[in-house]
């Protein structure tokens, strides 16, 4: 059977070789020639289906509006870039594979994405196989944390700066709220979002009491026994780290039990205007701490970023991971470009330190853990403004933290940076 | 009436065969393809030993994912956990699918149809809410992540056509021992169960044990196939064990002809690559699948081998 095997083995060789010399003498100096204006390939990975996709959508049209901006002002180093796009569903097992097929498949670039940590966090082992950059547009500090990878990037806030910034907030806005609650996704997110909250109220030595942590399935459908449990605790305030679809599910379930009259402050760390578009009249004052906020920062690219936006795909572009990815393109644009190459080792070093302008404001990416920190994090409190067809934060309670003052200091992210 | 079982006239020559050419397979393919056929051949040999109790014994299970799940938990845990060589861990987490199937198999042979369907569900959900909950163990809902692909014995298996290579061989083994098994006395049992409980108990056959013999034997080799799939992926997460993951292999089974031994192969063939491909333009693949699931069942309810076999049996039947 052996050697039957290698006969076969050394025909596919003797064929294929063949095949490869008649390619090489047909197309071989064409194709060397077209290479330098090939397209430079991003792979972009975030959830366009089931109750998530009011993230997700708008993530890909954020990416698609940064791809248009770069197109039109002649792309990267000459060369066009073109986005390939994939639904990773917010499976971790589907993200996978969609991770696979990107760079196998389709052969792209580089990768960036996913809404959910639990599905970014799944890539980072394939990453570093395929040693490919993957700019993660979901928010744990475990990208950039004791598993660090010289191929893995946190483009924004990271779950400590908005769960730190939203504790911030409250002891400044609600200092008389002393018994706590938290109601959070139960993945990985969830968990870092409610510690975080509680060490940035040990940060302002602020003494509270929590009352109640509950950790309920993402995606779940039925939240009346988690909301009659927080009731029944008497918090009267109460953190939570649900998100889009089940932050929208949880308000809608919520009011009938006159939960937000009972609650005297209701935090989120990670609402942008896709819930109050979500939830429509049925929204509700809360705080909220949002990635990227449209109508806060009034500057040349979040016009140009808004209006290409309205004129491309109609409404806001609403959803927060939708700003990270279009920073994600920036910053790989920037640093390609600043390496004079795509290659990976190079840009990784391009990326390291990197300064550069988004809608929201301005980034840096801190170079020994590959942690991006925003200039600013803002909290707001929805309210109804006849302005616009959905509940914006009220500008009288703008609350912004610096980022680095909420970054996880260096010392405690246990991040040592191995060599690409 | 389920057709009768058509044996392959030379199974040793099919079987080098196909292993050789298989075997060869990443030569000519690129490495996506590579990854795409090791799962085909992996959910293979689930939907194989689901169809085990499905279509050769008549036992409906939803329960299937508790061997393949377990299994695959099982195998992530001792590799990521402990000192253990991979082989090891393979053959124990493979020893625990066959124990978990035999407890199991000892409530649930009391029942039998939509009861028996229901418990096998009930006990599946079990691990699943263990799998799920207990984060300390195993990371709950972000399942565990990174499963390195460590040596087999003295074989490097790490990158993708050495995993590849070593799936193959596995897959193939196992199928080869679940052919000689439906075709052994024991398989012709298990049929005649299928066909008439009744009347082969009054033959003085114990059917209870029977199915329980069929019941482990499929949840051996799901342990078998989830074992291959942890590393295969390098992540592990509950919806493995999810209840509604139990239908895959149903499904498969169903669309490529559970009376044959073959049809399931054949079905997931079609399942991972509708999958694949329909993604790429959809999110609502399952639609389109579902669609063609429905269509096959109304159409042709022998699936995909049904109307091949037939096909073939008219061909022969003009020709004479």
């Amino acid at each position: 059977m052996a050697k039957k095997q290698i006969t076969r083995r050394e025909f596919v060789k003797v064929v294929g070789s063949g095949a490869l010399v008649a390619g090489a003498a047909t197309f071989g100096v064409p194709t060397l020639l077209r290479a330098a204006n090939k397209p430079i390939k991003f792979g972009q990975l975030n959830t366009t289906s089931g109750i998530m996709a009011s993230q997700g959508v708008p993530a890909m049209r954020a990416a698609q509006i940064a791809q248009d901006i770069i197109n039109q002002a002649g792309g990267i180093m000459g060369r066009k870039l073109e986005l390939v796009q994939e639904d990773d569903q917010v499976k971790p097992s589907v993200g996978v594979r969609k991770f696979r097929k990107l760079v196998l498949e389709d052969k792209v670039d580089f990768v960036f994405g996913t809404n959910s940590s639990g599905v970014g966090l799944a890539c980072v082992p394939l990453a570093n196989e395929f040693k490919k950059i993957f700019i993660s547009t979901s928010m744990s500090d475990k990208y950039t944390g004791a598993n660090c990878s010289p191929y893995v990037f946190r483009i924004g806030e990271s779950t400590c700066m908005a769960s730190k910034a939203s504790a911030y907030c409250m002891v400044a806005n609600a200092p008389t709220v002393k018994k706590w609650a938290g109601i959070n996704p139960d993945y990985v997110f969830g968990r870092e979002s409610w510690d975080f909250f509680k060490q940035g109220m040990k940060d302002k030595n602020h003494p509270v009491e929590y009352v109640k942590e509950s950790f309920s399935p993402f995606g779940c459908q039925d939240y009346k026994p988690y909301i009659t449990a927080l009731l029944e605790s008497k918090a009267d305030g109460v953190f939570t780290s649900l998100w889009t679809g089940d932050l929208i599910n949880f308000v809608k379930q919520a009011k009938p039990f006159g939960f937000f009259d009972k609650v005297k402050a209701f935090v989120n760390n990670t609402t942008a205007v896709a819930t109050s578009i979500g939830l429509g009249n049925e929204m509700v004052p809360f705080w909220g701490e949002a990635r990227y906020y449209p109508f806060y920062r009034d500057s040349e690219l979040n016009r140009q970023y808004i209006s290409m936006y309205q004129k491309k795909f109609g409404g806001y572009p609403a959803a927060d991971t939708g700003a990270e990815c279009f920073a994600s393109v920036v910053a790989l644009k920037l640093a390609i470009e600043k390496a004079g190459t795509t290659d990976t080792p190079k840009v990784i070093a391009a990326l390291e330190g990197l300064e550069f302008e988004v809608p929201e404001g301005k980034k840096w990416i801190r170079p020994e853990d590959h942690s991006g920190i925003d200039e600013v994090v803002l909290l707001g409190k929805f309210h109804h403004d006849p302005k616009y067809p959905f509940w914006v934060y009220d500008p009288k309670t703008y609350f912004t933290v610096p980022g680095k003052e909420i970054a996880m200091p260096l010392s405690q992210t246990g991040c040592k940076m191995a060599k690409p | 009436m389920p057709p009768k079982p058509q044996n392959l006239k030379n199974p040793i020559i099919w079987f080098f065969a196909s292993l050789i050419v298989l075997w060869a397979a990443p030569l000519f393919l690129p490495t996506f393809y590579v990854y795409l056929i090791t799962e085909i051949l992996i959910v293979s040999l689930f939907a194989v030993s689901t169809n085990v109790l499905l279509g050769f014994t008549g036992l409906l299970s939803f329960g299937q994912v508790a061997f393949f799940g377990s299994s695959a938990y099982a195998v992530s845990l001792l590799i990521k956990g402990t000192s253990l060589p991979f082989a090891a861990s393979f053959f124990i987490s493979v020893g625990m699918s066959a124990l978990a199937a035999l407890i199991i198999g000892l409530f649930c042979m009391r029942l039998r149809g939509f009861y028996f369907a229901i418990l096998t569900l009930a006990f599946s959900q079990i691990f699943f809410v263990v799998v799920y909950k207990w984060t300390s163990l195993t990371g709950g809902d972000d399942g565990i992540v990174g499963i390195p692909k460590k040596p087999f014995l003295f074989f490097n298996i790490n990158g993708p056509d050495a995993y590849y290579h070593f799936v193959l061989l596995v897959v193939m083994v196992s199928l080869a021992l679940l052919y000689l098994i439906i075709r052994s006395p024991l398989g012709e049992v298990l049929q005649a169960i299928r066909d008439n409980s009744e009347r082969t108990e009054f033959l003085g056959l114990q059917v209870r044990n029977y199915r329980l013999a069929s019941f482990v034997i499929a949840g051996t080799f799901g342990g078998v196939a989830g074992a291959l799939f942890a590393p295969f992926q390098g992540i592990v997460t509950p919806e493995l064990l999810h209840w509604s993951h139990s239908a895959e292999p149903l499904m498969i089974s169903l669309l490529g002809g559970m009376y044959f031994f073959f049809g399931p192969i054949a079905g997931a063939v079609i399942f991972v690559f509708i999958k694949e491909w329909i993604t790429g333009f959809t999110e609502y693949w399952m639609f389109w699948y579902g669609l063609l699931l429905m269509l096959l069942i109304m159409y042709l309810p022998g699936g995909i081998m049904g109307f091949v076999s037939e096909h073939l049996k008219r061909g022969k039947d003009d020709s004479r």
